[in-house]
C-alpha cells in the first residue's frame, strides 16, 4: 500500500494539533501551568508532541517519489492547490509551535499568545490534512465524513494523549483535575465510536449501492474493537484512586492511536474503487 | 490564441485490439504498470423475456480507448502542488520533470487516469500528446497505429465539426468535471454517460 506513509503523517500530525489543544485547555485551569512532568523545563506533553509532529513530517517524505523537489510543493499555493496550503499551514504550525516552546522553556511572557495562536494554527492545518481529500474525483472522500474523522482524530489522540502525559506527574495538581479529564476523555472517546459506526454504515451504504466491495473490508471492524478496549481501559483508569494509573492511559492512547491507524487505511484504500472504473457515477 | 489539440475516438470502428496502447507503450518505453493510452471493455446484457415462454439476451460489448483528453480545466493542473503539471506550448497538459515531486495528487484527482507514478523515474508521467511528433507535422503514434483508424487527433474545433460534440458516454465520467478535448463518435451499443447496465471487465489490464 503506497498511502502507508500518509496514512502515518495523517494520523500523527492530527495527534500532535489535538495535544496542542489540549496543553492549551490545560493552561486555562486555574491549576494548570506545569502541571504535568518536566523534562529540563519543558513540559512532557510538549515533548510528546514534538516526537509526534516529527515523526509524521518525516513519514511524509516517504511518500515523495523525488523528495529532493519537497520544497516545490509551495509552488502551488498561488494556484491554490490543497497540498500546497496544507504544507504551507505545516510550516505555519511548526513555527509556531517552535516559537511558543522556547518561549515557555525561558518563562517569557508572549507565551501565552505564542501558544493561542499555534493552537489557532494547529487548527487551520487540521482542517487542510481533511481538505486534500475532499477530491469530486473520488466520491467516498468527497464528503463532509472525511472531516468529521480526520477531527476526530484530533480531539481523540490529543485529548488521550493529553490524558497520559497528565498521569505521568506527581503531586497534588494532577489529582485535583484528573477526573474532569478523565470524563472529558471518555465523552470524546464516546462520540469517537457513534461516529465510526456511523462511518463504517454510510460507506457501507455507498458501496452497496455501488455494487463494489470494499477491499479492506474487516478494518472497520478491527478499529470499532479497538476503540471499545480503549473506552473499557479508560473506564477502568477512571476507578483507580488517585489516578495512579500512567499504565493503562498509555494502553488506551495505543489502542486509539491503533484504531485511527486502522480507520486511515480503510480511508484510503477506498481510493481504489473510484475514478475511471465508473463505480460510481458522479 | 493558441491552438487547441484533441483526440477522436470511433467506438464503431474499435476493436479493442489494443495496437494504440502497446505502440505508446513502445514509444515512450513505459515501464509495467504505466499506459498513457488505455483500452476499457465495457460490456453487459440481461434476457428479456418475450411473452411466449421465450426469452432473448441483449448482451452488448464496446471499447472506449482512452489517454489524456488535454481537458480545458484540467483537474491536474490545479491540484498540483508544485505547478510540474501544465499546460505546454501547444495546450497540451504536460509534466515538468525538473518541478515534480511524485506525490501523485495529480493520479488522484484526473477522473480519467491520465497521470500515472513510474516507479523508475519515481515521477509523474502522462500522454503529452506525442509532441515531439507533433513538432515535425506527426500525428501521435497512437492514431497512426491504429490499424481501424478508430481513433483520430487535431485541432479540437476540427475534429468537432467534422465528428460531433459527444464527449463523454458509459464508461466515462461526465465531460462537465474538467471539459475534455475528447470527440466521440458512438457505436450500435454504446450507452450514454452514467449508465449502469454494463461494467468495466478488464480492470486488471488498465
Amino acid at each position: 500500500m503506497h498511502q502507508m506513509p500518509l496514512v502515518l503523517f495523517t494520523v500523527l500530525i492530527q495527534a500532535s494539533t489535538g495535544l496542542l489543544l489540549f496543553i492549551g485547555l490545560n493552561r486555562l485551569h486555574p491549576t494548570g501551568t506545569r502541571s504535568v512532568a518536566t523534562i529540563k523545563g519543558l513540559d512532557a506533553p510538549q515533548i510528546f508532541m514534538w516526537g509526534l509532529f516529527i515523526l509524521g513530517l518525516t513519514a511524509s517524505l516517504f511518500h515523495l517519489g523525488k523528495p529532493v523537489n519537497a520544497f516545490n510543493v509551495l509552488r502551488g499555493v498561488s494556484t491554490g492547490s490543497p497540498l500546497s496550503i496544507e504544507m504551507l499551514c505545516v510550516g505555519i504550525f511548526g513555527a509556531l509551535t517552535f516559537l511558543y516552546t522556547i518561549t515557555a522553556w525561558k518563562g517569557g511572557k508572549a507565551q501565552n499568545a505564542l501558544l493561542a495562536a499555534a493552537i489557532l494554527a494547529g487548527l487551520a492545518l487540521s482542517y487542510a490534512v481533511a481538505n486534500v481529500y475532499v477530491i469530486v474525483t473520488i466520491p467516498l472522500w468527497d464528503s463532509i465524513w472525511t472531516f468529521i474523522q480526520f477531527f476526530m482524530s484530533v480531539l481523540a489522540l490529543g485529548a488521550l494523549g493529553m490524558l497520559f502525559m497528565m498521569s505521568r506527574a506527581s503531586g497534588p495538581i494532577f489529582g485535583a483535575s484528573w477526573k474532569k479529564w478523565n470524563t472529558a476523555a471518555i465523552a470524546v472517546l464516546l462520540c469517537l465510536t457513534v461516529s465510526t459506526t456511523l462511518y463504517a454504515a454510510w460507506s457501507g451504504q455507498m458501496l452497496g449501492q455501488a455494487g463494489a466491495e470494499a477491499p479492506l473490508a474487516s478494518l472497520p471492524l478491527v478499529r470499532a474493537m479497538l476503540q471499545m478496549v480503549g473506552l473499557f481501559l479508560l473506564v477502568l483508569a477512571g476507578r483507580r484512586e488517585g489516578g495512579n494509573a500512567s499504565g493503562l492511559y498509555a494502553a488506551v492512547f495505543l489502542c486509539i492511536f491503533g484504531s485511527e491507524l486502522a480507520g486511515r487505511i480503510f480511508f484510503y484504500s477506498l481510493q481504489q474503487v473510484s475514478g475511471m472504473l465508473q463505480i460510481f457515477a458522479y | 490564441m493558441k491552438k487547441q489539440y484533441g483526440f477522436h475516438v470511433d467506438i464503431s470502428k474499435c476493436t479493442g485490439c489494443k495496437t494504440c496502447q502497446v505502440s505508446c507503450k513502445a514509444l515512450k518505453d513505459s515501464p509495467a504498470g504505466v499506459s498513457f493510452r488505455r483500452v476499457y471493455e465495457y460490456s453487459g446484457g440481461t434476457w428479456q423475456d418475450n411473452g411466449d415462454n421465450t426469452w432473448r439476451q441483449d448482451v452488448f460489448a464496446y471499447y472506449v480507448s482512452i489517454s489524456c483528453n488535454h481537458c480545458e480545466n484540467p483537474i491536474c493542473v490545479r491540484s498540483c502542488p508544485t505547478t510540474a503539471m501544465h499546460k505546454d506550448e501547444n495546450n497540451l497538459v504536460s509534466v515538468d520533470h525538473s518541478k515534480c515531486v511524485g506525490c501523485r495528487y495529480c493520479e488522484w484527482s484526473c477522473p480519467y487516469g491520465a497521470p500515472q507514478f513510474d516507479p523508475v523515474i519515481r515521477q509523474m508521467t502522462k500522454c503529452d500528446g506525442c509532441s515531439d511528433r507533433l513538432k515535425k507535422g506527426e500525428k501521435p503514434l497512437c492514431v497512426v497505429s491504429c490499424p481501424l483508424r478508430a481513433l483520430d487527433f487535431g485541432p479540437i474545433e476540427e475534429l468537432r465539426a467534422k465528428y460531433g460534440s459527444i464527449a463523454a458516454i458509459a464508461p466515462l465520467p461526465q465531460d462537465s468535471l474538467t471539459g475534455p478535448n475528447l470527440v466521440i463518435t458512438g457505436g450500435k451499443h454504446t450507452r450514454p454517460v452514467q449508465n449502469k447496465d454494463g461494467a468495466v471487465l478488464n480492470k486488471k489490464e488498465i
